[in-house]
């Protein structure tokens, strides 16, 4: 029984990981008044470069930058299209979702000559060499990687950078007033492109934690909702770093009571639909008093009154 | 200028997308013609598309034809490319891959009594379509068999993608060559919702094998690349499924349940060719050489005991003697 629970404890870490990262990206983009919901996009070509970098470097690391790389280019696509052209945020948003299905399996066929996964590509080491010997915590964090002290130092760096810190105050002014924000003296314009940039960029992070941070290949659509489930942990988790995180772990432990519970004899459906009916009631419960970054969606157009 | 500059966009982009998107290539005239639109795995999958395609290839070369193909990425879009097809009157079989799209088939046969149809993986009962299943549930017998006796744990496991009737055959299959071997034999079965999520179904077969299972087969289309990744990760073995896997990781996958395309399209094509269609259900297994079980290119030690039992079940099921569940 304690094995049980510890293995999905572990389980849990696992599956949130790549949906807190994917979320705080989101919170960055959000906070500075750019919705983003291009981030399942984003993750999947995230995911498909971490491999790209692996697979010609041989070298995880490699693959990690070349998500970085993505996720800033696709940002700053996104931020480019909706700050400086006023495009609509939710259409640019589809538009980056289209744009990662279709562009993942061509460049897949264009590097491996395969429409549908890649061949196995160079991991991160878990952590189980370091900690192989200490009992309980070998159990829960063995199987994860660096990507996982990675996600927990930027939770925290987010939480002082929002929170703590005059840029961290002035992100918080352009999401809620810019024009009040622009009268300050800040460059509105481009603190929402840095921003969006970065969210864009964490978002790829989360996509290469799935690709050469847990199977080690790339497979045609395998962020599988991911990123969606990022979005709803956005707004359950307040757009605040620390309930992100815990809304992010809250999301993985359902996940992970699913896949413990089909071992008993539920029927199937009722139990994968699980996640979903506790999302849709958790954010019910919670968006009543709930209330996100006052500008998002709206372009920031200077001189120009509601 | 900006909006002139739209202007220009949009005129451009009506003129590049018929030269895109239409890459059916010359009408040759006399020769035989097929088309086959794939299930939404798409090409890539190595696995039902790859394995057809193959096939098709194969014959390609004693068979003259030409061969169009569609990849559709969503079942909505099923009935659109089946009726377009149809609609060119220039196929001498049009075959639609996978169970998924029966519905659009049948309505589409109906639509086109002239037109001659395969449907791969479902029955349809419509006049002019040839329609095949295989017995899935024969091969993972075997697969079964050989686990349940292989396990040193007494506990083994199956991953589906999702609780339908095709995915279920190999599952029902599986078990009940696991019991026939060991009536003992715990089983875990889990389904990880789809074809296209091996994060989901790796986490589960950590999980299983968490539990005591030591041998899991997928039966979860590109998912079950994430069990052969959880079985390496902790030392356990995997069971591959639809085409031969054993290759991908040699030293984890023990064996494959397969099915072979190359006998079943090459006998539809050729009698269609020669103008004796046979319309009606074909349900192949193991007699008709269309599934098997195999452990070609597996590193896995498996005792040459259970191998010779395996190759007397393996007889009692072609002859019938054993008869194996469809269903769960």
């Amino acid at each position: 029984m304690a094995d049980t629970i510890l293995s999905m404890l572990g389980s849990t870490l696992r599956i949130s990981l790549p949906i807190i990262l994917c979320a705080l990206g989101g919170m960055f983009s959000e906070r500075c008044g750019i919705l983003n919901i291009g981030m399942e996009g984003i993750m999947l070509l995230g995911a498909l470069f971490g491999a790209i970098g692996s697979y010609v470097s041989g070298n995880a690391y490699v693959g990690l930058l070349f998500a970085i790389v993505l996720g800033a280019v696709i940002g700053l696509m996104h931020a480019f299209l909706t700050i400086k052209c006023h495009t609509n945020q939710i259409i640019d948003g589809v538009a980056i979702n289209l744009l990662g299905d279709g562009l993942s399996i061509l460049l897949l066929d264009l590097v491996w000559g395969n429409k549908g996964k890649s061949t196995e590509v160079a991991g991160f080491a878990t952590l189980d060499s370091i900690i192989h010997d200490i009992p309980v915590i070998s159990d829960l964090f063995g199987s994860l990687n660096i990507l996982f002290l990675m996600m927990i130092i930027l939770v925290i760096a987010s939480y002082f950078y929002v929170f703590r810190t005059p840029w961290g105050l002035r992100l918080r002014v352009i999401g809620d007033k810019p024009e009040a924000a622009d009268s300050m003296g800040i460059n509105v314009e481009r603190s929402q492109m840095l921003y969006v940039m970065v969210g864009a960029i964490l978002a790829a992070i989360a996509g290469a934690a799935l690709s050469i941070g847990s199977i080690r290949y790339f497979s045609k659509g395998m962020v599988a909702g991911r990123g969606y489930m990022a979005l709803a942990a956005l707004v359950f988790g307040m757009w605040h770093p620390i309930l992100i995180f815990l809304s992010g772990l809250f999301f993985g432990f359902i996940q992970a009571l699913q896949i413990n519970l089909q071992v008993y004899d539920f029927p199937v459906q009722f139990i994968q639909m699980i996640p979903y009916v506790i999302t849709i009631v958790m954010l019910v419960l919670t968006s009543k008093n709930n209330k996100g970054p006052k500008n998002t969606g709206k372009p920031y157009i200077r001189g120009i009154r509601e | 200028m900006k909006k002139l500059f739209v202007i220009l966009a949009i005129v451009l982009i009506c003129i590049g997308m018929p030269l895109f998107a239409g890459g059916s290539g010359e009408k040759t005239s006399g020769g035989n013609r097929i088309a086959v639109m794939y299930g939404v795995g798409g090409l890539g999958d190595q696995s039902f598309n790859d394995n057809i395609n193959n096939a098709i290839i194969a014959a390609q070369e004693t068979l003259d034809f030409e061969y169009d193909y569609v990849e559709p990425t969503a079942v909505s879009e099923f009935e659109t490319f089946l009726r377009e097809f149809a609609l060119s009157g220039d196929y001498t079989l049009i075959i639609s891959a996978g169970s998924d799209s029966a519905d659009a088939l049948n309505k589409v046969a109906g639509e086109f009594p002239e037109q001659y149809f395969v449907l791969l993986d479902s029955a349809s009962a419509q006049d002019n379509v040839i329609s095949v299943t295989f017995k899935d549930n024969e091969s993972t017998f075997l697969a079964g068999y050989v686990a349940a006796l292989s396990s040193e744990t007494g506990c083994i496991g199956v991953i589906g993608a999702m609780d339908i009737d095709v995915i279920n055959g190999f599952i029902a299959g599986w078990e009940a060559g696991a019991r026939y071997a060991d009536p003992d034999i715990e089983i875990l079965r889990m389904y990880c919702g789809g074809f296209q999520d091996p994060v989901t179904a790796k986490e589960m077969a950590l999980q299983m094998y968490a539990r005591g299972a030591d041998i899991i087969m997928g039966a979860a289309g590109g998912s079950g690349l994430g069990i052969f990744q959880a079985a390496e990760e902790t030392g356990n073995y995997a069971v591959g499924v639809d085409s031969n896997q054993n290759p991908l990781k040699p030293a984890t996958i023990m064996m494959s349940a397969v099915r072979n395309f190359k006998p079943v399209i090459y006998s539809i094509l050729s009698d269609s060719f020669d103008g004796n269609v046979e319309t009606g259900l074909r349900n192949v297994g193991i007699a008709e050489g269309a599934v098997e079980c195999t452990f070609d290119g597996s590193e896995v030690q498996v005792d040459q005991s259970i191998k010779d039992a395996l190759v007397t079940i393996e007889g009692e099921v072609r002859e019938g003697k054993i008869s194996v569940p469809s269903a769960l």
